[in-house]
């Protein structure tokens, strides 16, 4: 019988509550790093392995969340704007951008600090995303923006994933374009 | 992994293991549990390769994974299973009914000691003694080359709930003190082999640690 103790379920990632196992076998949803955080620490998932499976979930589910935030905030905005306020708006770096990332490096935290003896976690986190972190200013980044890139992850292509290890905010802004 | 640890195993072994490490733990395969699992499920293929193995679980208090959860999968895949209690594998060993021990990790310092569910200590010091080996299964994400040694490894301290009784059952007299470390560390020497997806890592120390890891 093969056991599907994680499984990623449209734009939820579910998995087996091993609290209760084997009285019942049932699966509990989760939408956001800092639940799946809970369900490591509570024990709903565990086994080093697992758990940093589940940590790369949990970072992909924050990515979803916010990337949906921040562009349903931006949109709304565009739409009472004119276009030179739009404008100035990107051009003083708010495009959501630092918000993306600010709340992407908290999903991080909370995930790294809630099962701090098994290392895959921190495996999983950094090799997945570790060069995909908000970083400082660097002369020879890269152009991206954030959002929109990672609207649709993880059913992004590999080529986009590859893209989103190496992405530094734009050189000339400091930001996502 | 499983292939490279079914090889250690002998036709008829009976294996002890500690907590799950199995397909519950890992989103797959399992360690441990997969090592046993490959021995087993080599047979269905080609009668003469598969091995007769049998699972000796401890239950892996305080919190049961081996008596819910590594019992729990041994029987959906039909490997036979026994159920002991934490404190009955000494006995077992003694009277020569163990013939392996294997257990996954949650974290392999560089220098080969490995930090595993509290009591993996206890295991690896009894196989020691009676002559047992002792193997540790686990994937090269679980090696951690930034930590020299076992002591460097955080042990996570948990609740007093969990010791004191189980869900709403609750047995220990109200008020007492209560330690709740949930892993310790065997030190690299109480083990006979890292089983890895890469191979076998026999009498692990820092230098082999360092080659496995390329």
């Amino acid at each position: 019988m093969k056991i599907e103790t994680l499984r990623w379920a449209h734009d939820r990632l579910e998995m087996i509550d091993q609290r209760i196992l084997p009285a019942a076998f049932e699966y509990v949803s989760y939408h956001s790093a800092a639940e799946v955080a809970e369900g490591i620490r509570g024990m709903v998932v565990r086994g080093a392995p697992a758990i940093g499976v589940a940590a790369a979930y949990g970072v992909a589910l924050e990515a979803l969340k916010l990337s949906q935030t921040v562009e349903g905030r931006h949109s709304g905005l565009d739409l009472k704007s004119s276009g030179s306020n739009k404008l100035d708006s990107r051009l003083r770096g708010n495009d959501g951008t630092e918000d993306f990332n600010a709340g992407l490096e908290e999903g991080f935290k909370v995930l790294a600090a809630s099962r701090p003896t098994a290392v895959n976690l921190f495996w999983a986190l950094q090799r997945r995303f570790g060069n995909a972190l908000p970083r400082k200013r660097s002369s020879r980044s890269r152009s991206v923006c954030w959002p929109r890139r990672m609207r649709f992850w993880p059913k992004t292509s590999a080529s986009t994933r590859r893209w989103a290890r190496t992405a530094r905010p734009c050189s000339k802004t400091g930001r996502g374009c | 992994m499983g292939a490279n640890g079914a090889a250690l195993l002998k036709d008829g072994a009976r294996v002890l293991t500690h907590c799950n490490a199995g397909a519950l733990a890992t989103a797959g395969w399992g360690t441990a549990l997969g090592v046993i699992r490959s021995a087993v499920a080599a047979g269905k293929k080609n009668v003469a390769a598969g091995k007769k193995i049998s699972v000796i679980a401890d239950e892996t208090r305080p919190f049961l994974q081996g008596a819910r959860l590594t019992a729990w999968e041994m029987v959906q895949e039909g490997i036979p299973l026994t159920l002991i209690t934490d404190n009955m594998a000494g006995h077992l060993m003694a009277r020569g009914e163990v013939d392996a021990v294997i257990v996954g990790a949650d974290r392999v310092a560089a220098n080969g000691d490995v930090a595993n569910k509290i009591g993996t200590y206890m295991v690896a010091v009894l196989a020691r003694r009676h002559g047992i080996p002792f193997y540790v299964a686990c994937p090269l994400s679980t090696i951690d080359l930034n930590i020299a040694t076992g002591a460097g490894i955080p042990i996570e301290e948990r609740a007093a709930d969990e010791v004191k009784g189980f869900r709403d059952c609750h047995w220990a007299a109200e008020g007492v003190q209560v330690r709740n470390p949930a892993f310790d560390v065997t030190p690299a020497e109480l083990v006979t082999g890292l089983i890895t997806e890469r191979g076998v890592l026999k009498q692990p120390d820092a230098r082999g640690v360092r080659q496995l890891m390329g």
